[in-house]
């Protein structure tokens, strides 16, 4: 009887690796090659080579709200009331060597950053700010807030 | 693993970030699911090809098993001259990265954090793999306890007090969870006074058990050296009953491994944080504990806890059921069978740690070279850069993680596989091996699962 309920056990943990498993793969995608249909209008006006924006824009407080982008990849994040959402997604899938942009609001000051490739969005109360990289090195990449520390969505680049 | 260290620029001045979970600064990309189904497959396949058509008499001898080294090589091995210098090496590169962890900056440029999570606790297991049981010598511990002993002129294997056998190797089983708890759950575990608060609880409970209960101690609760001789057992470097150092067939070498009270706690331990370590990264669990109004730290303790636990139980119910369905003893099976898990530990190690060691293994000797954040280039190597082409080869990765799971997995298979047929009466030999392999089944799966679900 004792075994029986081991056994019991392990089944419920294995159903709960499974289910962590389909639930992060579940996750949709912001457009890879095609924009996704959440993406902000700004983001695939221009389909030229991603190599024509320069990689190294650190300083998103200078730009301005509308950035002429040339991003193959968007995702908006918000943060309000404590709440963080990146449009729904907990995992953003983009190619390596695309234009990866992410915008961010928030009420409160937070950074967003980007691990891997040490990135970092500053972002004051009410305003919009966004930051773009060029996403070269293939791998998950956690995006998480500063202040709070919590993940706002994974980076899959493949 | 816990701390996260930045691909960027190697110099770069930003802001500290601390990560909150998660294995780095960049994870694996999930192993295709068509890898993932075909490796349980054939795991699933060979493990009862191998119950099924195997030897039915045991062919490992482990200790008295293996090639002598020539004489010489021995003698060399062996010398005063090369331990001690092997032990001041340990000794002076413990010294080293003391200096940074005490005098060092507090950010992830200081080395410490990659020579502790990275350089020696992932790098301890190739070390052991290619070289033996070395991690005794260069053990910096072992190596102040001798000299303290050489002073009061005091044989180092005496102690205050008689250690119970009965205590085994559960010390250094409470340590690698204590280990695994700070690399994985801790808060702020990537900041220097949490590192330097474990560390210090380490060398008090090392050392002040050393001189307790003798030397002895080291190789019972100081949770490196343990994980280190566990790994060892799967070089082809023994020593024999003998005394000669011999070469033997890794899994012949495995066979060696005595049971210990403790053994079977010592494998849960690193095979259940291990899990964890995948299953805290998936972006689901995250996303539930930080939503959930519970502490991080809460709920990472109580899942590690889980995974251990769930190791512990699932894999000695199945031997004591084993020893049940062939009519032996049970209470002796699961420290018995326990050197059969090491092969799935491996596995795992591979599959979550490979390209972690291989890019912040070359970022934290980088950083070597400057540790105490002041423009030391101590080595050359500060102005390099992490070379990533790695990072590219992503079919070759999954490939190799998928790999390294299934053969693990399948050499666990094998090994207990031949001590079955030594402990079990022939007759119930077969039906003695089905609940043990049906776990290590599990384990596989499970295993390939966190691999999948990254």
């Amino acid at each position: 009887m004792w075994f029986s309920r081991t056994c019991g056990l392990a089944v419920a943990f294995l159903a709960a690796m499974a289910l962590s498993g389909c639930g992060s793969d579940d996750a949709p995608a912001a457009g890879s090659n095609t924009p996704s249909p959440v993406e902000t209008a700004s983001t695939a006006a221009t389909p030229t080579g991603p190599s024509s924006t320069p990689s190294t824009q650190p300083s998103p407080s200078a730009t301005p709200t509308t950035p002429a982008s040339t991003a193959d990849v968007a995702v908006n994040v918000t943060i309000a009331g404590g709440k963080i959402s990146a449009g729904g997604h907990t995992v953003v899938k983009a190619k390596r060597g695309q234009m990866v942009q992410i915008n961010g609001v928030s009420d409160v000051a937070e950074s967003l950053h980007v691990h891997g490739y040490d990135k970092t969005l500053e972002l004051k109360p009410g305003k919009q700010a966004s930051l773009e990289f060029k996403a070269d090195t293939k791998g998950i990449f956690e995006v998480e807030t500063h202040e709070s520390g919590k993940l706002v969505f994974k980076l899959q680049v493949s | 693993m816990a701390i996260v260290m930045h691909a960027g620029q190697v110099a770069a001045a930003t802001p500290i970030m601390v990560p909150m979970h998660g294995i780095g600064g960049r994870q694996d990309l999930p192993v295709p699911l068509g890898l993932a189904v075909t490796g349980a497959a054939v795991a699933i396949a060979l493990s009862f090809v191998i119950l099924g058509v195997a030897w039915r008499s045991p062919k490992y001898r482990g200790a008295v098993s293996g090639k002598a080294l020539p004489g010489a090589v021995t003698a060399t091995l062996d010398s005063a001259g090369l331990r001690w210098t092997v032990r001041l090496f340990g000794l002076a590169v413990f010294l080293y990265a003391g200096m940074a962890l005490l005098a060092g900056a507090d950010r992830l440029t200081n080395p410490i954090f990659g020579f502790v999570y990275i350089l020696v606790w992932v790098g301890l297991v190739p070390l052991s793999l290619v070289l033996g049981p070395v991690w005794r010598t260069l053990n910096p511990l072992r190596t102040l306890h001798l000299l303290a002993c050489r002073v009061f002129r005091h044989d180092p294997r005496d102690g205050l007090l008689q250690l119970s056998p009965r205590a085994g190797v559960w010390p250094a089983a409470v340590g690698i969870f204590a280990f695994a708890w700070l690399e994985l759950v801790a808060p702020d575990r990537a900041t220097l006074l949490v590192l330097q608060t474990w560390l210090a609880l380490y060398l008090v409970y090392t050392l002040f058990g050393a001189v307790l209960f003798g030397d002895r101690w080291f190789s019972a609760a100081d949770p490196f050296e343990a994980y280190a001789t566990l790994m060892a057992k799967l070089s082809p470097w023994g020593r024999r009953t003998d005394g000669a150092i011999v070469a033997r067939r890794p899994l012949e070498n495995l066979d060696s491994l005595k049971p210990r009270p403790g053994l079977v706690g010592l494998v849960a331990a690193l095979l259940g944080s291990t899990a964890y370590d995948g299953f805290s990264n998936s972006s689901s669990w995250i996303a539930w504990a930080q939503d959930s109004g519970y502490s991080a730290t809460l709920l990472g303790s109580l899942a590690l806890t889980g995974f251990v636990l769930f190791v512990l139980l699932t894999y000695s119910s199945a031997t004591i059921l084993a020893g049940r369905l062939s009519d032996s003893s049970r209470t002796a099976l699961p420290g018995l069978f326990a050197h059969s898990v090491v092969p799935i530990v491996l596995g795992y190690v591979i599959a979550h740690y490979f390209t972690l060691l291989v890019l912040e293994g070359q970022r934290t000797l980088i950083y070597l070279s400057d540790p105490l954040s002041n423009g030391w280039n101590v080595f050359g190597t500060g102005l390099l850069g992490v070379n990533s082409t790695i990072t590219e080869h992503s079919t070759a990765i999954a490939t190799l993680q998928v790999g390294a799971v299934v053969i693990g997995h399948l050499l666990g298979v094998v090994s207990a596989h031949d001590r079955a047929v030594a402990l079990f009466p022939r007759s119930r030999a077969l039906a003695g091996q089905v609940p043990l392999l049906v776990v290590m089944v599990a384990y596989t799966v499970g295993g390939l699962l966190l691999l999948f679900s990254a």
